[in-house]
């Protein structure tokens, strides 16, 4: 009895879930498709953007994101392999490398905004730039990246380290071959969470990235990011509603084709390396 | 001893297969006053014994007094683990094995070891074979087919892998896997075997073909073998020791011929432990 | 070691595509103008910029918003080349100079379901305070008030604060919101809500279907022709804001943005235009 109340209630949550998310999506759907098109995706803003198209503002986001990702990438999995398999798990110092870890990865993105604007922008004098909303960006990404990713190593059995040391294999080789294969679709999933985070964020790249809707002709360039034009749209522009569901709907887009292009390449590292049990 | 390269051998499995095995009482590892520590907590004490070459040396004793720990100090697997401190001397081939001047990975390419839980890398099979060789560059074509054909072969594993040596070794039984990582273990030609209860996680069959598989090896490999069943340890061992836990601490209590060991046991807790009492 | 494989090729092949996209990086003009402040100037002024761009080749003007103190705040340090506010400068601000380039007005709006036709300066101020909590004791339905407040800092606020002579600790809000969208989406979401926004904003929204209505304020109806008229009691000059007598292409754009060639757009975002035509 109690087993089929809990099932019960059990589907009714995830039915919830479900229709929220599917409402939402119909709903910017709905009000933004009649806004795309190819214009829409190729020419400049018009009229404060309730008019034209996005396309600088696609390449801003893109590049502002591809330039976050390039920092973070490495930075992020080597802080992860360095807690995961340099570290003894118990040790204060690791302790602590993680509590900070968790605190930043629950920061506001305000005050990773006024953080950038004031030491990216200010004192390393990069200005209103792309590079200095991708820095923004990368502090915001990097204790995602690295909690996951090192979950994704710690997850990994330890036997294979193990096997690997007895047989004369270095840890780099380990490392490659199998441990972060392994490890890949965590890794994935914590690139995709903090690639979610960014393309949403809004707060931490208006005071950095900022709001020219230019085409950027180099990194030192203010771009405006998707995410800052819809929220300036449905803000304070006075009949920018269509423009910015059409807008949330290109970066909907944009996050999936992001994330299926992530699985597909973790996918194929995955196969690639490792066999998986089938 | 160790210049940090394989030395190129003549020998393959199959050869061995066909000499002469023998156990003879020359020393292959001189293991003295050796201690092992985690953390300041002593677990293993001055342990003193010497380990022939090509013979079975089995190690016996309850749960927690050291002998896993005695096992990983010999190809220095306690490097790994962080807080670890080994002390005293082990004489492997001539050579101190905690001396500046050996490389660990050499090393341990001459010492295998089998762990309790088979541990293939989820890889296909025929990538867990090749990954080693690899490492420790084997890299022709035809030279790394052949070892892996007499890895396999010499494990017995060849003709029930041989159509799907590209399928994840993840798919293969327990028994299979186990004997896989023999043969990854065997395919760096090591002289000695280092296993960690091998058959203890397997079923009772699969567990009789390892055995059989281990006696098979002995006298061409020096194999120490930790094990918890008593009644193997009598059937495949030449030497047998028996350690013991007091006050948290893993000894040693008595070393000697597997028989004479078992039947006339010369210290009481040896007897008793033997005769199924304590432990 | 051979830190082989993919991770390492897509960081390649990232970077490069990256650099692919972007065009030469450009010396860095010495004709850039860069302009910070209000949120309602901004769109505003990105497109008079924009027109002055290609009316000036060679010139750029970035916008940046952030809000009106802040505008007056950069254009101060000299982090802007011209600020943005939308008020007046402060007594303490009086070292700057400002130039008007459009008039806003603020109204307040009601769910178009309230009956509520009016509203006194002392009314509102008693809704504000929390003294008035119901819609029923000023002779409108049984509704409990929502009262939708803006955030700290954005000048529509201070407008407001300083026409009815209250202290925005003396506000209780209900809502806090930050922009003329949000107050109108609050309002027109909410029967029993009153909130105060742009005019322009309003008027718009209003004619377009969504359920709000405007009050007049002080007898005067609340619309574009009234603030034309300098008539409507809570308005608001949006300026530019400049540390020195404006030289050069600062000065060059400030007459630009006051000329008559941007009545288009001053209309456009619901502002109200100074400037006469020529006739």
């Amino acid at each position: 009895m109690i087993d089929r109340c809990f099932t019960v209630v059990i589907w009714l949550m995830a039915a919830i879930v479900l229709f929220v998310f599917g409402w939402l999506v119909s709903e910017v759907v709905m009000q933004g498709a009649s806004k795309l098109s190819w214009q829409f995706l190729t020419e400049d803003p018009a009229r404060s953007g309730r008019e034209g198209g996005i396309y600088p503002i696609i390449v801003s986001t893109l590049l502002i994101l591809a330039t976050a990702l390039v920092i973070v990438i490495p930075l992020g999995l080597g802080s992860a392999i360095w807690l995961a398999e340099f570290t003894k798990k118990s040790s204060r110092r690791v302790r602590t490398t993680r509590l900070i870890l968790d605190v930043l990865a629950g920061v506001p993105s305000i005050v990773f905004g006024l953080f950038g604007y004031a030491f990216f922008c200010g004192f390393l004098g990069l200005g209103f730039s792309i590079l200095s909303g991708a820095l923004t960006l990368a502090c915001m990404m990097l204790p995602i990246l690295i909690r996951t990713t090192e979950a994704g190593l710690t997850a990994v059995p330890q036997e294979w380290r193990k096997a690997g040391a007895a047989l004369g294999i270095s840890r780099t080789t380990l490392l490659w071959q199998v441990l972060l294969p392994y490890a890949s679709p965590a890794i994935t999933a914590g690139l995709l969470l903090s690639i979610g985070r960014a393309t949403a964020e809004t707060a931490a790249l208006i005071f950095t990235s900022g709001y020219v809707d230019r085409m950027p002709e180099s990194l030192n360039d203010s771009g405006r990011a998707l995410a800052v034009h819809i929220y300036d749209l449905s803000m304070n522009v006075v009949g920018g509603d269509k423009a910015a569901y059409g807008s949330a709907l290109v970066l909907i887009i944009m996050v999936v084709i992001i994330n299926l292009t992530a699985n597909a390449l973790s996918e194929f590292w995955l196969e690639k390396k490792i066999n998986r049990l089938l | 001893m160790s210049n940090g390269q394989i030395k190129g051998s003549t020998y393959t499995l199959g050869s061995i297969e066909q000499g002469e095995p023998c156990c003879d009482a020359t020393p292959h590892f001189s293991i003295n006053n050796l201690s092992v520590s985690y953390d300041q907590e002593t677990v293993l004490s001055n342990v003193s014994l010497e380990v022939y070459k090509g013979c079975i040396t089995a190690l016996i004793g309850p749960s927690g007094c050291g002998k896993s720990s005695f096992l990983a100090a010999l190809n220095r697997l306690t490097d790994m683990i962080l807080g670890a401190k080994v002390s005293g001397d082990i004489t492997f081939e001539g050579q101190n094995i905690f001396d500046g001047s050996v490389d660990v990975r050499t090393l341990r390419t001459k010492i295998g070891m089998i762990f309790q839980k088979p541990n293939p890398f989820p890889l296909s099979i025929r990538k867990n074979l090749e990954l080693p060789l690899k490492e420790h560059g084997v890299r022709n074509k035809a030279e790394v087919e052949s070892k892996i054909f007499d890895a396999l072969q010499s494990v017995g594993l060849w003709d029930e892998v041989k159509n799907r040596l590209s399928s994840s070794a993840l798919s293969l039984s327990g028994g299979q896997q186990q004997r896989l990582c023999i043969a990854r273990a065997l395919i760096l030609e090591p002289s000695v075997l280092l296993m960690d209860e091998p058959c203890s996680a397997l079923d009772p069959i699969s567990s009789g073909i390892v055995e059989e598989m281990i006696q098979r090896l002995a006298g061409r490999y020096t194999i120490i073998i930790v094990t918890h069943n008593l009644a193997q340890a009598r059937r495949i061992a030449n030497y047998a020791a028996f350690f013991w836990m007091t006050e948290r601490v893993g000894k040693l209590i008595e070393f000697g011929q597997c028989r004479p060991l078992f039947e006339s046991p010369q210290h009481s807790l040896t007897a008793a432990y033997v005769s199924g009492e304590k432990g | 070691m051979k830190p082989s494989s993919i991770f390492s090729k897509v960081l390649v092949a990232t970077i490069l595509v990256m650099l692919s996209v972007m065009p030469v990086v450009h010396a860095k003009e010495n004709s850039r103008l860069v302009l910070t402040g209000s949120s309602t100037v901004a769109p505003l002024a990105l497109e008079m910029a924009k027109r002055f761009e290609k009316s000036h080749p060679g010139v750029r003007i970035d916008v940046q918003t952030g809000g009106s103190s802040r505008g007056v705040a950069d254009a101060r340090a000299g982090r802007a080349d011209i600020g943005m506010a939308s008020r007046s400068l402060k007594q303490s601000e009086s070292d700057l100079f400002s130039h008007t380039i459009a008039l806003d007005g603020i109204t307040i709006i009601l769910n178009k379901n309230n009956p509520i036709k009016t509203l006194s300066n002392v009314q509102i101020r008693n809704i504000y305070t929390g003294k008035i909590k119901n819609w029923l004791s000023l002779g409108g339905a049984n509704t409990p008030i929502t009262v939708v407040n803006k955030a700290e800092g954005r000048s529509t606020l201070e407008l407001f604060l300083h026409h009815l002579m209250l202290k925005n600790s003396d506000i209780k809000a209900s809502v806090i919101i930050g922009d003329n969208q949000q107050g109108i989406k609050t309002v027109s979401g909410n029967s029993g809500a009153i909130g105060y926004v742009s005019v322009g904003a309003a008027v718009y929204e209003a004619e377009y279907g969504t359920p709000i209505k405007l009050l007049p304020m002080g007898g005067v109806e609340a619309n574009v022709e009234e603030i034309k008229r300098r008539r409507f009691p809570l308005s608001r000059p949006l300026n530019f804001i400049t540390k020195q007598e404006p030289k050069g292409l600062v000065e060059q754009f400030i007459l630009f943005a006051q000329s008559t060639v941007v009545n288009d757009l001053i209309e456009e975002q619901f502002f109200v235009s100074l400037a006469k035509p020529e006739k």
